[in-house]
């Protein structure tokens, strides 16, 4: 039976922090945790009214890290809303444009931030868990690989989408430029170094991590595994596409069980509300909502790298899939359920990405001049997905005649992944904290526990500093025992 | 880009309320400037690291955003000067990476970051509220943050 304090003060959920609330059983052992993710207010009163044709400048302010991926979704949101087809050129110039994208953030997030935890190891000091640390593992010329594979990619995003940050690409029914013959000889350059990238950071993972029993067991920890439904989009054969195709869903066990159009998301996903926090919780409708567990009979799912090669039967590409067939051999099998082995992941979609770049620009279609089909129809409702790096991206509109914004509804990675989040958070909390005896490691391991969902707390602000993440620890009484913050 | 010595940047969110102070002020101090020689002036609404690859090649940065404590009154402000400070720990998110930790990221990569950067920090009401209009406290203060920072950062043609 829960605390009383479950009904938590409305006030506190109007804070903005990233922040863990922890109620103890009467034998001081964890009962419940929560962990709230911070929201911004009022997106959908700012969008109604405006025309739609804005979202695509608008919505890459939600989100300082990944706006291209609001922006393509968002593109693709318009041609469903006006019912036009872009020509082929037009989709493969969004594609390699994304597909470059997701190369460089990829490998930002994986040799700064999220791939320490392994290079480095996860029991080493906070202080070196970083980038610094890899350097130190690696040496400081890796460093500047990253920087100079991210310096062109970034480059080739200026170039195709007039800027990197808030691009201006993509239009209903295509894009607003086409691709220059001397720009695409100059930017094949740029995938062969990715590709070959790619491979080195695969085979960095081999000799640092999978050489090291220890990290081994750490990624295969039961502590970091949840055995949830995982959701991906998929090309069609079944493999792991970023910018289009199908919404597929697998069972805990890899079974599909839901192979639909981003048009008919509704169908299948339904949004749980909590009393305790404004973000919602999407679940599997068909499963149903059966609280913050794992297991076939729960609708819970995750999306996100693993995510996605757990839901696909495969890469598209040749090398990436040699990669894919070696992570799951090595984690025992698909669908791989270890949270920590989303970092590798990582490292295997940026592979496919990076080929994916080399084949769109050998095709000869990458330079053709039609680029845009000018939209006729009467917009009224559209639907928009693809994969940003955290995850599925869903932009749903809704207008009048004159394309006026009349509804609005996204869901982002971090909605998709809150109520693992928040059971991966309790299940770490539960190993920390025993008969009443709080761990000082505890946020760490807690953080360890969401890090490789990449969580966007309220990142579309950029303030100066950031909210503390904060654990508080609660008796059977609600009286606050505990405060520990980072 | 590494022509100019010095680049002001107005840093922030332009449809979340308050967030847009250190863009509004920004425009401010540059437009009192006239487009001078050897300083840039940019917008941007980045996350750390893209924010420091900004910085790279100037040998000053003034960078003019918002903050949000709840120590001191809307519209008050501070001057930091980021060219001394340091940071224990990098954050494994980049989610998490902000202004500070991403100096301290570049300046430990040996990236040539300007010597002298001066952050503008001004202290907002709302910045969780989507919306193109700042608060009236952060709105009435942003004449004086900017001449503040037009006689501080370039008043002898620094």
């Amino acid at each position: 039976m829960l605390s009383k304090r479950i009904t938590i003060n409305p006030v506190s959920r109007l804070e903005g922090h990233g922040k863990i609330e922890i109620f103890l059983d009467d034998s001081g052992n964890v009962d419940r945790a929560f962990f709230q993710v911070p929201e911004l207010r009022g997106f959908e009163t700012f969008c109604l009214g405006r025309p739609a044709e804005e979202m695509p400048r608008i919505t890459p302010r939600i989100c300082g890290v990944c706006p291209t991926a609001h922006h393509m979704a968002s593109t693709k949101c318009l041609d469903d809303l006006w019912q036009v087809e872009p020509p082929s050129t037009a989709k493969k110039l969004r594609e390699l444009a994304y597909s470059t994208f997701m190369v460089e953030d990829h490998f930002l997030h994986f040799f700064f931030l999220g791939g320490p935890d392994f290079v480095v190891g996860p029991t080493a000091p906070a202080a070196e868990r970083n980038i610094l640390g890899v350097i130190a593992k690696v040496g400081l010329e890796i460093a500047g690989q990253v920087i100079r594979i991210r310096r062109e990619c970034r480059q080739i995003l200026e170039t195709m989408m007039g800027k990197v940050i808030h691009p201006v690409f993509g239009l209903p029914g295509g894009v607003s430029k086409g691709l220059a013959k001397e720009d695409q000889q100059k930017f094949l350059q740029t995938a062969n170094f990715a590709i070959d990238f790619a491979q080195f950071a695969l085979q960095l993972f081999d000799d640092v991590v999978l050489a090291n029993k220890e990290y081994v067991d750490l990624i295969l920890n039961d502590a970091y595994a949840h055995k949830t439904y995982y959701m991906g989009l998929v090309d069609e054969n079944n493999k792991v596409n970023f910018y289009d195709g199908m919404i597929r869903v697998v069972d805990p066990a890899g079974n599909q069980v839901a192979r639909f159009h981003p048009r008919d998301y509704t169908q299948y996903i339904s949004e749980h509300v909590e009393p305790w926090t404004y973000i919602t919780f999407p679940f599997l409708k068909q499963v149903g909502w059966k609280g913050f567990v794992d297991g076939p009979e729960s609708g819970v799912y995750r999306v996100a790298p693993l995510a996605r090669l757990n839901a696909a039967d495969g890469m598209a590409t040749l090398l990436a899939q040699e990669a894919y067939e070696k992570m799951f051999e090595t984690l025992g099998g698909k669908p791989a359920h270890a949270t920590l082995a989303f970092h590798w992941a990582r490292l295997v979609e940026a592979l496919y990405a990076a080929e994916r770049m080399k084949e769109l620009l050998e095709d000869p279609e990458i330079t053709g001049l039609h680029v845009r089909v000018v939209p006729t129809e009467i917009p009224r409702e559209g639907v928009g997905v693809v994969e940003a790096p955290r995850g599925t991206l869903i932009h749903h509109y809704w207008t009048d005649d004159d394309g006026i914004l009349t509804r609005v509804n996204l869901i982002v990675a971090t909605n998709h992944n809150a109520a693992p989040m928040a059971m991966s958070v309790e299940k770490a909390a539960k190993g920390m904290i025993k008969n009443g005896n709080v761990s000082d490691g505890l946020l760490n391991m807690v953080e360890m526990a969401f890090r490789p969902y990449d969580p966007c707390h309220a990142c579309a602000t950029h303030a100066l500093g950031h909210a503390p993440l904060e654990a508080r620890i609660y008796d059977r009484e609600g009286r606050l025992l505990k405060t520990v913050r980072k | 880009m590494a022509a100019s010595r010095s680049i002001l940047v107005g840093l922030g969110n332009p449809i979340l309320s308050d967030d847009a102070v250190g863009i509004v002020v920004a425009r401010r101090v540059w437009e009192a400037l006239g487009n001078p020689p050897g300083v840039n002036c940019v917008e941007a609404a980045v996350g750390g690291i893209e924010l420091v690859e900004m910085l790279a090649g100037y040998d000053k940065a003034v960078v003019v955003d918002a903050i949000h404590t709840g120590t001191c009154r809307p519209g008050e402000f501070s001057c930091i000067d980021f060219s001394a400070i340091c940071v224990s720990e990098i954050p494994a998110m980049t989610h998490r990476v902000g202004l500070a930790e991403a100096i301290e990221l570049a300046r430990r990569l040996n990236m040539h970051i300007p010597r002298t950067i001066h952050v503008y920090a001004i202290e907002v009401e709302d910045i969780m509220t989507f919306g193109t209009s700042m608060t009236d406290s952060v709105a009435a203060a942003v004449p004086a943050v900017a001449a503040h920072i037009l006689s501080a950062e370039f008043g002898d043609g620094e």
